[in-house]
């Protein structure tokens, strides 16, 4: 209480320096406040934003694929098909850390019809799965989304404009007409020439066996956030998408040919073509009436489509809350060895390649500004520490004359620099409280730029400071307010009574 | 027995490419009880020798013996209790902690003793006995700033005294006091003197002192006169 009564007072003496220093540590705990919360609400943005709604937490894709960048890449290689899909799942099913999964396909197609070669990123699921497991992420803005067994396209919001911008036509779903409301400015001038399409011609890229289809356009979409950043994804019913890639589809595989037709693919070539010329006039026998007539009366082949038993790309996993993503991926990865499970196991890190580099990237910047600036602070209040137990030689020299010990010196200058970074540090981090929680409601938004959208975690900034947030923000001051009194200490320590003296 | 004890003690200050000998081969006993005043010209080096004895310089050269321990092997620590414990110091002019009142001033060196067990009030009692001594009872809330120059000095008479020092060294104590207070503060001095057995050794031009004292030390060009 004695060292605090004399810190309090020798600070109200010093009032000039104090507030300099004062004002430093309140700036400083300030901006470091509102950064932790941008670099906060980032982190938790991209993981509501991108990694719940859309990557998942863990990405399992085939043991033969060579990078990691597995998702965002649209003129990539295709992916490798996963093997052995239905013993991934049984493992996946008996683990206690997973929250869902669902597998899915990826892959880019080229547009046909146009005047110049376009590309897109198509993702192929079951829609229905793919809602239930992120939580519906994905709304129709026209149209609809996929549904019970439809095939078709959901093409986001923003990459319908910039397919516009791009090819010079409208998209609209199939069966919907042009809704004036969501023209671009441009679009509505146009209108009266407006190229209006409800189907696109896709061919799957890069695989030898990928064959073109018209493909109807069900809905125009957004998807929770992240509308920019993701504008190029769009959703395709998993069979679609099969077809296209050449994949062996679900209905390859239901596929239950009558017995006479099972018989001729079981037959040799010379049991069939007699070993003679496979010219001859032959008569068949047969009246196009009587084949028509058998076509109606075969029995009808049963389709039970199990999606699951055919061709997937990769596999995403959601965590249940509170695990941590790196031991989980460790863990999914041992897990794979002991069940010899054909996979690479990949974090959504790795997985979104450049998203996620850039995430971190901006993170790091913001970290590093940080960190600047906790640097130009310990060097101000430093110096201006320091230059203070210089002028107070007198003062402390004279309380080791009459006994004080160097102990007793170091407590006093550390009672009277942690009482000043307390209340204006203190003052800075609820002010960095304050300004977060006013400009939450203000929802800035990233103006559809998608390096905004990364920074902010979402389309609208939203920084957050949590406990964990607040703790940092200590703990930062703290360490500032440390790194800073070191030398003014040892600058104070050294002051002996004949320095005193010798002063006067 | 002797409390203090200088054996060929020296002093030397590097000044440029020059050392200063501030004192060469001073050798000083001085017993309990004692009340030595140390007289000699400006720049004879008594303060030098007085900064030695209080443990606030050291010796280049020589032996130093307080309670006929050798201080020039003690660590700044317990140089510093020393200080605390043995010595009291009332300097020329550099006197105050400027934040604190009058009664703090002089509370402050037995608040550094709180591990002693002091008690708070025994602490209170002391330090209001001193400064009602000294005739500033009225200026006990007072902070320094407040004081006029001969109050301060009383004030630090009052702190080098309340610690009841079995030395107690002072550097012109009544320089900055009029005639009528140094008086006073000379009188409570050699009051505790002879009470107390409390040794003071004074560095000082003021003939007044020297009709206390029962011992004169002269010193010139730092060495001992006689």
């Amino acid at each position: 209480m004695f060292i605090l009564k004399i810190a309090w007072r020798s600070l109200l003496r010093h009032k000039a320096k104090s507030i300099i220093i004062g004002t430093i540590l309140f700036l400083g705990a300030l901006i470091m406040t509102l950064g932790n919360a941008t670099a906060i609400g980032m982190q938790r943005g991209v993981e509501k934003n991108m990694v719940e709604s859309f990557t998942g937490h863990i990405i399992l894709v085939s043991d033969e694929e060579t990078k990691d960048n597995v998702l965002f890449t649209p003129l990539a290689k295709p992916l490798k098909i996963l093997k052995d899909y239905e013993k991934i799942r049984s493992v996946l099913d008996k683990q206690d850390f997973i929250k869902g999964y669902l597998p899915m396909t990826r892959g880019g197609v080229a547009i046909l019809g146009g005047q110049e070669m376009d590309f897109m990123l198509t993702f192929g699921c079951n829609f229905d799965e793919f809602q239930r497991v992120f939580g519906s992420p994905v709304t129709a803005v026209e149209g609809k989304v996929l549904h019970n067994g439809d095939h078709g396209l959901l093409i986001n919001v923003n990459g319908r404009k910039t397919r516009y911008k791009n090819a010079g036509y409208w998209l609209v779903p199939e069966g919907g007409g042009l809704n004036r409301d969501n023209l671009t400015d441009e679009a509505k001038k146009e209108e009266d020439r407006l190229e209006v399409k409800s189907s696109l011609a896709l061919e799957g890229f890069g695989e030898p066996n990928s064959t073109n289809k018209d493909i109807p356009v069900k809905g125009v979409v957004r998807f929770r956030s992240l509308n920019s950043l993701m504008q190029e994804a769009t959703f395709m019913d998993i069979e679609t998408f099969r077809e296209i890639f050449g994949y062996y589809t679900a209905r390859d595989i239901v596929q239950k040919l009558p017995p006479k037709e099972e018989a001729l693919m079981g037959a040799s070539e010379d049991a069939l073509f007699g070993g003679g010329d496979i010219y001859s006039a032959g008569t068949s026998g047969t009246s196009v009436a009587e084949l028509e007539n058998r076509i109606k009366t075969e029995p009808k082949v049963t389709r039970v489509i199990d999606f699951d038993t055919a061709a997937y790309n990769y596999v995403t996993i959601l965590l249940k809350p509170g695990q941590d993503l790196n031991a989980s991926v460790e863990k999914m990865k041992r897990i794979a060895r002991e069940d010899n499970l054909p996979v690479k196991v990949l974090s959504w890190k790795k997985a979104t390649g450049q998203a996620a580099q850039i995430s971190d990237i901006l993170q790091m910047i913001i970290t590093v500004f940080v960190i600047l600036l906790f640097f130009v602070a310990i060097i101000i209040i430093m110096n201006t520490l320091s230059m203070n137990a210089l002028e107070r030689t007198e003062e402390f020299g004279m309380m080791r004359a009459v006994g004080a010990r160097k102990s007793f010196i170091t407590k006093m200058f550390l009672a009277e620099t942690f009482s000043l970074s307390c209340i204006f540090g203190g003052i800075g981090i609820f002010a960095g409280v304050i300004v977060t929680w006013i400009i939450r409601p203000l929802r800035i938004g990233s103006g559809g730029n998608e390096i905004f959208e990364l920074l902010f975690g979402g389309e609208v900034f939203q920084p957050t400071l949590g406990f964990a947030g607040l703790v940092t923000g200590i703990i930062g001051l703290a360490i500032v307010t440390v790194l800073a009194v070191v030398y003014p200490v040892v600058v104070a320590r050294k002051i002996t009574p004949l320095d005193a003296i010798n002063r006067h | 027995m002797n409390v203090i004890e200088l054996k060929a003690v020296k002093k030397d200050y590097p000044l440029g490419a020059t050392t200063v000998h501030a004192l060469r081969g001073v050798d000083l006993a001085i017993r309990e009880g004692d009340f030595i005043s140390i007289v000699g010209p400006s720049g004879s080096g008594k303060t030098t020798l007085l900064n030695i004895i209080g443990c606030i310089d050291s010796a280049t050269e020589g032996v130093v013996k307080i309670h006929e321990k050798d201080i020039t092997t003690h660590s700044d620590r317990e140089l510093t209790d020393l200080r605390l414990h043995t010595i009291g110091f009332i300097f020329q002019t550099f006197n105050l902690i400027p934040v604190l009142t009058t009664r703090e001033n002089v509370e402050f060196p037995l608040l550094l003793m709180k591990k002693e067990s002091i008690r708070k009030r025994e602490i209170r009692e002391r330090a209001e006995k001193l400064i009602e001594e000294v005739g500033l009872k009225d200026q006990i809330n007072h902070k320094p700033y407040e004081l006029s120059g001969g109050q301060r000095q009383r004030v630090a008479i009052a702190r080098a005294l309340v610690t009841r020092p079995a030395i107690v060294l002072a550097d012109e104590p009544t320089a900055n006091l009029d005639s009528e207070t140094g008086d006073m503060i000379l009188k409570l001095m050699k009051e505790l003197n002879i009470l107390e057995k409390t040794t003071f050794i004074f560095s000082t031009h003021d003939p007044d002192i020297l009709k206390y004292a029962n011992g004169v030390v002269k010193i010139k060009d730092g060495l001992m006169a006689n």
